[in-house]
């Protein structure tokens, strides 16, 4: 049997942010997460929060954050930022230019440390060009998370899939 | 088909070292590793390969990664000829800790290097937010069989580290 | 629903609930269409071959069932000779060679230099160089199969550089057409040299329901 599990597969349109809920549980330390989807309106970013066993969000301001903007069209740039309320700056995209592509690894959410996010992106910046991420972050607090939610920073998301993966291990 | 399990380590009282074998095919492979904690307080978690189930700290790493870190400008460290690669420091709270997605190249072959890329994030004893996203080549044309982890200085107190064969 | 329950009435079992622990066909196809059923790497393709080849294709990449596809590759040019290794997509058969495609990577290699590469319309996406050693690389696809969204790409890679730099490479790409791709060209981009033998190429898909 495989090692790689797939745990959640959700499908929106016409949303400003996307909720995946009780997929997190003790029974794996690592899960991937894909998403694919493609913007509406203006050109922004994407954000993550994480959602606490009882549904709600996490949003006290613990969410450190550093990811590289490799752009094409012109030099690359750091994002860094620490005690925020949510991870900022994932993936980037419009809907004048046809979607994007994320992946990402979480580790330890339903765990009594804190909870870590490494992932990459692909998309579009407007009319520029493309714009991908390398990414990592941390929520420096212990509070288990069972889900976790994608939030386009404005506007909404035409459509937008993430499938949510869990890492066994076998011991 | 998909991701297979070869090995399997937890720790839960401090150890010198995990070493995870079983790498026999021209497959690729993957270490995940997370929550690693070292007893001692801000040093590096470090990865060698194995042949033959040893660790080899033969000084012939060569390795760069870009460090993605929040406390300041992103960096860079590259190096030749290391006995064993650092991914980047921990601290010795519960969440000070490391983890990291590893992928193995060319590891069974008995006439190529063997290559590693690193993808880690480790949130360190200062503390901050750091991670390593590079690569690392073993320049000996010799088969390998495994990866062994370790601290630069003192022992590895927890931690769960995997390794799996990409088939 | 009770997943291995045939009723068995044997005596080899001794439980409260008689359970044989084998699925049935129902329980089969209802986890199955929940996806807990199989790994979520699912192979499509394995190319490797004994002497070198002037480019591999992947035609038959499956682009309707999958949204994200995984691609692990080791491959090396010939002898002496130094490349990059470059990665084209057909769209509905025809192989795109127009620089159309974007891409950017932050390279970094152990001799201490540390470099960014970006081209905005460039004839192929350029994944990685190497001379006389593997180029090894694992790249994500996405929205191949999309006649909507454009194609993109987040690769990493590590190889050696001459004179025997580890070298790596991470970064993303784009072909910024709303066009369904359905097959994707492994090449020698910057010089045309053929790949060497004992290259292996595998493609997945990323399972999805």
């Amino acid at each position: 049997m495989s090692n790689l599990r797939l745990i959640n597969e959700t499908t929106a349109s016409s949303v400003s942010s996307v909720s995946i809920t009780d997929v997190f549980s003790s029974d794996y330390d690592i899960y991937k997460i894909e998403v694919v989807g493609q913007g509406a309106g203006s050109t922004n970013w994407s954000r993550l929060e994480f959602l606490n066993t009882s549904g709600s969000t996490i949003s006290t301001s613990n969410y450190d954050f550093a990811q590289h903007e490799i752009k094409t069209y012109g030099s690359f740039s750091e994002n860094r930022t620490t005690n925020n309320s949510q991870f900022l700056y994932l993936w980037i995209d419009n809907d004048s230019a046809g979607g994007f592509g994320n992946t990402m690894y979480v580790f330890n959410p339903m765990s009594s440390a804190y909870t870590f996010i490494l992932g990459q992106s692909a998309g579009e910046f407007s009319t520029s060009g493309n714009v991908n991420t390398k990414y990592i972050g941390a929520l420096t607090e212990t509070t288990q998370a069972q889900g976790f939610t994608f939030v386009r920073a404005t506007g909404t998301y035409n459509n937008i899939t993430v499938r949510t993966y869990g890492l066994r291990v076998d011991s | 088909m998909s991701l297979v399990q070869v090995a399997t380590n937890t720790v839960t009282s401090a150890v010198s070292s995990v070493t995870l074998t079983g790498i026999d095919s021209d497959d690729v492979y993957m270490v995940a590793f997370n929550n690693v904690v070292g007893a001692t307080n801000n040093v590096g978690l470090q990865i060698q390969l194995t042949k033959s189930g040893t660790a080899q700290s033969d000084s012939e790493y060569d390795y760069a990664y870009k460090n993605l870190r929040t406390d300041t400008t992103f960096s860079n460290t590259s190096g030749t000829n290391q006995t064993a690669i650092s991914l980047g420091n921990t601290g010795t709270a519960t969440s000070e800790s490391s983890q990291g997605i590893i992928y193995l190249y060319n590891f069974n072959s008995s006439s190529e290097y063997s290559f590693f890329t690193n993808e880690t994030c480790h949130f360190n004893a200062t503390p901050f937010l750091t991670g390593a996203q590079g690569g690392i080549v073993h320049t000996v044309a010799s088969a390998s069989d495994g990866v062994n982890f370790k601290m630069s200085s003192g022992n590895i107190d927890s931690g769960t580290f995997t390794l799996y064969k990409v088939v | 629903m009770s997943y291995g329950y045939i009723g068995d009435t044997s005596s080899s079992i001794k439980q409260q609930v008689k359970n044989a622990g084998v699925l049935s066909m129902s329980d089969v196809l209802d986890l199955e269409s929940k996806g807990h059923l199989g790994g979520s790497l699912e192979l499509i393709e394995e190319q490797t071959f004994s002497s070198s080849v002037a480019q591999v294709d992947f035609t038959s990449i499956q682009e309707s069932k999958y949204d994200v596809h995984f691609v692990n590759a080791k491959v090396k040019f010939g002898s002496g000779n130094s490349d990059l290794l470059g990665m084209r997509f057909f769209e509905s058969g025809v192989l795109e060679t127009a620089s159309v495609y974007q891409v950017a990577t932050q390279n970094g290699q152990s001799n201490g230099t540390f470099s960014e590469a970006r081209q905005t319309a460039f004839n192929y996406i350029f994944l990685g160089e190497t001379t006389d050693a593997f180029q090894n690389v694992y790249c994500y696809l996405y929205n191949l199969g999309n006649s909507s969204k454009f194609s993109f790409a987040t690769f990493q890679g590590i190889h050696l550089d001459s004179p025997q730099d580890a070298f790596f490479r991470f970064g993303g790409a784009v072909l910024p057409q709303a066009s369904v791709v359905d097959g994707i060209r492994f090449f020698g981009g910057a010089s045309g040299n053929n790949i060497g033998a004992d290259f292996n190429i595998k493609l997945y898909g990323v399972k999805q329901i």
